[in-house]
């Protein structure tokens, strides 16, 4: 007895020592009671006698079932503390099935339970165990252990929603100093009736609960400052952001200061920080729609088109300040707001940009320009940190214009990382609304390409968005167009909302904007036509709708683009950028390149790094610069070309030289030109020209027979009148010699030059050379001598008078003066007068030579008077240097010594043709044959072959002749000149 | 001779038809031309016409080469056997060779040789030294100027 009574004692004394804080939970077994891990050891009364062997003196069993129970509670505890959980939940589970529901046993267990479940795993059982508590000890653990369930369910997702929120109404209901009752209930209670309206949509009860949370939030924010604690900043976020939503602005701006003042630099402070930014905004918005009560002041509208003009032309400056002074006037100015931001954003302060940007959009939410730039702003100057506002203010932008697909690509672009299926879906959408040749088009496909996903569904429609200015409309109207865009936005029924705004266009038949929403509704049902018509029928209303001119614009592009032209001009007139650069591309596509250009120039202007067509601008920019710069090359080419041509006919018309400069630089060819001027002189001159002028004054007398004269000359200067019709080509192309004699002229002009260019120059008789310019001059003047018998006879007195005068001065060119020019061109020229001292000297240098040193050679003896020849001076020393030297040579060979060398000059004249010859007779005493032939033959040895071929170039000649007292003479014979007289 | 108040007789040799059209068109009072082509036919008219007088080229290189007088074989000779060179002397110069054929056949009036000696004043002076009768008339001369050369060589004849 004593035995029993001290186990007793000690179990007791363990039952009582486990009163301490609930254990931490740990890995729990599947099912209560739970089989045990280990065999557990033998301990009393588990023996196959039972308890009733262990106290054999209790015999009243309701006492030994006590026993047994504290017993078992008594192992449980030490079993606790050693950590053997599983052999504690076993005895705790032993304990429960002596004693159901007891309140120790059942909260003992249900701890161990749960500290076998792992970190925030439902700790099922265990909460099942304390929720028995309220059944079996209402008053006692039920209280105090409701925390720790509360606790426990909120591993639970939505197992226990429903009990977790009466719970937490239950202990939120209790005063606060009320034990168990979790300091932050309120807050809890406000999340979790916040979590079960989200599950009800829309409802009234959802709303309801909403309600019921701000009050939770509100008493926990109001607990909390009277016990001075602070409240959690999730708290206080939710519930500024619950003020916001439900439009209190002003107790939202309070809770986020609260939030910012009790966690700074907390991560939601930062956001508070930002939304309270936002409020503000509104607030300022609110008080200046609230002040303004209609539109912009005269003087405000005036600096603002002042600023617009400034921005067109790229003045930021002047924009700014004007824009500033528009604002300053009327704040409320959402256009100007918008046009200082885009100020702000081109001057590079992106801050202040944003600002008035989403100023703009407050005030008009439906600005698609004033989105378009914000999330351009963001996607290019926020370093991807806005690429969510980017996105999400694009996407408002594309919801508002869906015809700007360039604004998908760009979507497509953002949402690439985070969002591969809507952005694959954006580029599909970009690349079914543009054709193949599109510049970005290949981009695209590629961006396309590379998202591997496919998309699982079309984009669904977009929702259309009420007009912003309704607040300006008839208040039924106004809730039709809202009728109308609930059909869409609910239902995305078309037809619903075409009908229901086609009702509204009869009522209100004079009002744009149902016109505008009718055509945006046909533009989204696909049915351009009737878009076209209402915008067209609005634009008849009123004309200078910016944003319906770019959208018609647009629509005609593609089809028809002469009709969209004029479309897309007026709205860049209007300030469109958009339009101003899809007019520069569709001007380029009708080739009208300069015009394009000057359009992408005012664009580049106009616009800034943050509009929608800026890349492209400045790639279309590259690429007309390219186009045009290959245009210019190649008219520069052709345009030289065309310039070459009159350059070169002038240049070939002024260059060259005279027959006098000629016979200068190249004296050699003296010979042809003077057989060829002989020939002028002898063909050409002597039989035509010598009668012009008695033609010329027969004519001017009108003798009889002067007409016939003047036909003959006529005729034989030009060839027969068939072929006179070749007057209109230069004299030049008539240098034939069946023109009649000024053919054969032309001719004989022709072959002087040829003579010129063989010997290295250009000859231009034609421009150059006074005197057969004057002669062709002459001729020329002449060529409608023919015409005489054709005039009628009423002209024809005064035509025989201009006749006759051409005659008279044509033969005072072309007559005497003419011969005695081209007479004197050659008879000053090459004339030499060979003497005996020419002889000697040429003599001296001979014997000079090295071959001769050493010989013997006696002093020539010269005899005889010289003459006049023409010669080239040089010719004629190689002519005298080669035929003495050979002579000496051979005297060396053949001769007798001392060598003597004579020579004779000698006057011969010719009978018959009376010309006088001088004959150079070189006689030696050398005894070596020589003949005529050899010395003319080109087998002549030491350049007597070349002897003779100058001898020949001036109607010289060679000959061997006997010689009295020599051996022999070579002759050298050459036609004298006459000095000219006078 | 001129005939008694009649016109005078003028033998125009010329390779062509230049002389002949231009003399009887612009010098034609008082004149009437004949023509001979080649010296072998002047010599011909000149004996059996005995015109007044014999107006006579100087080149002839329309004639054909066969009719053309001269030795052509010493020409060649002086011209270092450049029979192209000879050639075109002979022709340059057949009015000289034709007037000596003439004088060779008995012709004895008077020749104006058409050729501006002006700046061969010594060559004319040689070759008239020989032929008294011969005179010359330039190239350039006008129709007046040949009228007058024409009618003072017939003086000088008488």
């Amino acid at each position: 007895m004593l035995r029993a009574t001290a186990l007793l004692v000690t179990l007791l004394v363990g039952a009582r020592a486990y009163a301490g804080p609930p254990p931490t939970r740990a890995a729990e077994p599947d099912e209560l009671p739970a089989p045990p891990v280990d065999p557990p050891p033998t301990e009393p009364g588990e023996t196959d006698g039972g308890w009733a062997s262990e106290f054999p003196g209790v015999t009243d069993p309701q006492e030994l079932r006590a026993l047994e129970f504290d017993i078992h509670m008594s192992r449980a505890q030490r079993y606790e503390r050693e950590n053997k959980y599983t052999e504690a939940i076993r005895e705790y589970s032993a304990a429960l099935k002596l004693q159901r529901g007891d309140p120790g046993a059942l909260r003992g267990r249900a701890y161990l339970l749960a500290k076998k479940v792992k970190e925030e795993q439902c700790p099922r059982k265990a909460i099942e165990d304390l929720k028995l508590l309220r059944t079996h000890d209402p008053r006692g653990l039920w209280l105090e252990e409701r925390p720790t369930l509360f606790a426990w369910m909120a591993d639970c997702e939505d197992r226990y929603q429903e009990e977790r929120l009466n719970l937490a109404v239950e202990l939120a209901a209790e005063d606060a100093e009320s034990p168990g009752r979790p300091p932050d209930i309120q807050y809890t209670l406000a999340e979790l009736r916040l979590r079960r309206a989200d599950t009800l949509g829309s409802s009234r009860e959802s709303r309801a609960l909403r309600d019921e949370a701000l009050a939770d939030l509100e008493r926990y924010r109001q607990e909390c400052k009277d016990t001075e604690r602070v409240p959690k900043a999730r708290a206080l976020d939710r519930l500024a952001r619950m003020y916001h939503d439900q439009g209190d602005t002003q107790r939202a701006i309070a809770v986020y200061k609260e939030l910012i003042d009790a966690y700074p630099g907390h991560d939601l402070s930062r956001g508070a920080q930002k939304e309270l930014g936002e409020l503000q905004l509104e607030v300022e918005l609110a008080k200046l729609e609230k002040e303004q009560g209609g539109k912009p002041s005269p003087e405000a509208r005036a600096s603002f088109d002042r600023a617009s003009a400034a921005l067109m032309r790229g003045d930021l400056i002047t924009a700014e300040s004007e824009l500033e002074r528009t604002i300053e006037d009327s704040p409320w100015f959402q256009r100007a707001r918008y046009a200082l931001g885009v100020v702000y954003a081109r001057q590079g302060r992106h801050t202040k940009a944003v600002k008035e940007l989403k100023m703009a959009i407050r005030l008009d939410r439906f600005d698609y320009e004033a989105h378009m730039t914000l999330g351009l702003l963001y996607a290019k100057k926020f370093a991807g940190a806005e690429d969510a506002s980017a996105i999400e203010h694009l996407e408002k932008a594309l919801e508002l214009r869906p015809d700007l697909y360039q604004l998908r690509l760009l979507l497509g672009d953002l949402l690439a990382r985070s969002n591969r299926e809507l952005a694959r879906l954006h580029y599909q959408k970009f690349l079914d609304s543009i054709s193949a040749d599109h510049p970005d088009y290949e981009r695209a496909s590629e961006a396309l390409r590379g998202l591997e996903l496919q998309a699982n569904e079309d984009v669904s429609a977009i929702p259309l968005r009420p007009p912003g200015d309704l607040r300006r409309l008839d208040p039924e109207l106004q809730r039709m167009i809202n009728e109308a865009y609930l059909r869409v936005g609910d239902d995305g029924d078309w037809s619903q909302a075409d009908k229901i705004l086609t009702r509204a266009l009869q009522k209100f038949p004079g009002e744009i904007a149902v016109l505008n929403e009718l055509a945006k509704v046909a533009y989204a049902d696909n049915r351009p036509g009737d878009a076209r018509q209402y915008w067209e029928r609005s634009l008849a209303l009123q004309e200078d709708q910016r944003e319906v001119h770019e959208r018609l614009g647009i629509l005609l592009a593609r089809e028809l683009p002469d009709e969209a032209m004029p479309h897309l001009r007026r709205s860049a007139e209007l300030g469109s950028t958009t339009a101003r650069f899809l007019l520069a591309r569709l001007l380029r596509e009708q080739y009208s390149l300069l015009e394009a250009s000057r359009q992408l120039d005012r664009y580049l202007t106009e616009a800034s790094d943050y509009d929608l067509h800026w890349e492209r601008a400045q790639q279309f920019r590259k690429d007309l610069d390219e186009l045009f710069l290959k245009i210019y090359v190649g008219a520069g080419f052709f345009g030289l070309l065309l310039l070459s041509i009159p350059i070169i006919r002038i240049y070939g018309r002024f260059r060259g030289a005279s027959l006098a400069q000629l016979l200068e630089r190249a004296p050699t060819s003296f010979p042809e030109v003077a057989r060829i001027l002989s020939l002028i002189r002898h063909e050409i001159l002597k039989h035509n020209t010598a009668f012009l002028s008695d033609v010329g004054r027969a004519l001017e007398v009108d003798e009889p027979g002067a007409e016939n004269r003047a036909a003959i000359v006529a005729r034989r200067l030009f060839g027969e009148p068939g072929r006179k019709r070749r007057k209109r080509q230069s004299a030049r192309d008539l240098s034939t010699r069946d023109q009649g004699i000024y053919g054969r002229f032309l001719g004989y002009v022709d072959e002087l030059e040829q003579v010129a260019r063989s010997h290295g120059v250009t000859l231009n008789l034609h421009r150059k050379d006074p005197i057969f310019s004057a002669m062709i001059r002459a001729f020329e003047e002449l060529r409608d001598l023919g015409e005489l018998q054709h005039v009628s006879a009423s002209a024809r007195t005064s035509k025989k008078l201009e006749l006759s005068r051409k005659l008279l001065r044509a033969g005072h060119v072309l007559g005497r003066k003419a011969f005695e020019r081209l007479s004197s061109v050659i008879q000053s020229l090459c004339i030499v007068e060979v003497t005996r001292d020419t002889l000697r000297e040429v003599f001296n240098l001979v014997i000079a030579e090295s071959q001769f040193l050493g010989v013997e050679i006696a002093p020539p003896e010269i005899d005889g008077d010289g003459a006049a020849i023409r010669v080239f001076r040089t010719d004629l020393d190689d002519i005298f240097t080669n035929v003495l030297r050979n002579s000496l040579h051979s005297s060396v060979l053949y001769a007798p010594r001392p060598l003597r060398i004579g020579i004779d000059l000698v006057t011969e004249m010719d009978e018959i043709t009376g010309l006088s010859t001088l004959a150079v007779r070189i006689k030696d005493q050398s005894s070596e044959k020589l003949s005529n032939e050899m010395l003319r033959g080109r087998y002549v040895e030491r350049g007597m072959g070349i002897t003779a071929d100058l001898l020949s170039r001036y109607d010289g000649s060679i000959a061997v002749e006997p010689e009295p007292g020599w051996q022999k003479a070579v002759v050298l014979r050459f036609f004298t000149v006459e000095e000219v007289s006078g | 001779m001129s005939e008694a108040g009649g016109a005078v007789h003028v033998l125009v040799v010329e390779d062509g038809d230049e002389y002949m059209t231009n003399l009887s068109t612009f010098v034609a009072d008082g004149m009437r031309y004949t023509q001979a082509k080649s010296g072998e036919e002047a010599c011909a008219l000149a004996i059996r016409e005995r015109p007044d007088l014999v107006y006579l080229d100087m080149r002839f290189d329309r004639t054909p080469v066969e009719a053309l007088l001269g030795d052509f074989v010493s020409l060649t000779a002086r011209f270092n056997g450049d029979v192209a060179r000879a050639r075109s002397f002979q022709q340059d110069n057949q009015g000289l060779f034709i007037l000596r054929a003439l004088r060779d056949a008995g012709y004895v009036g008077p020749v104006i040789l058409s050729y501006d000696f002006a700046s061969e004043e010594r060559r004319f002076r040689a070759l008239s030294a020989r032929d008294p009768a011969l005179s010359y008339c330039p190239d350039y001369a006008n129709a007046s100027e040949i009228r007058a050369r024409i009618l003072a060589a017939l003086q000088r004849a008488r």
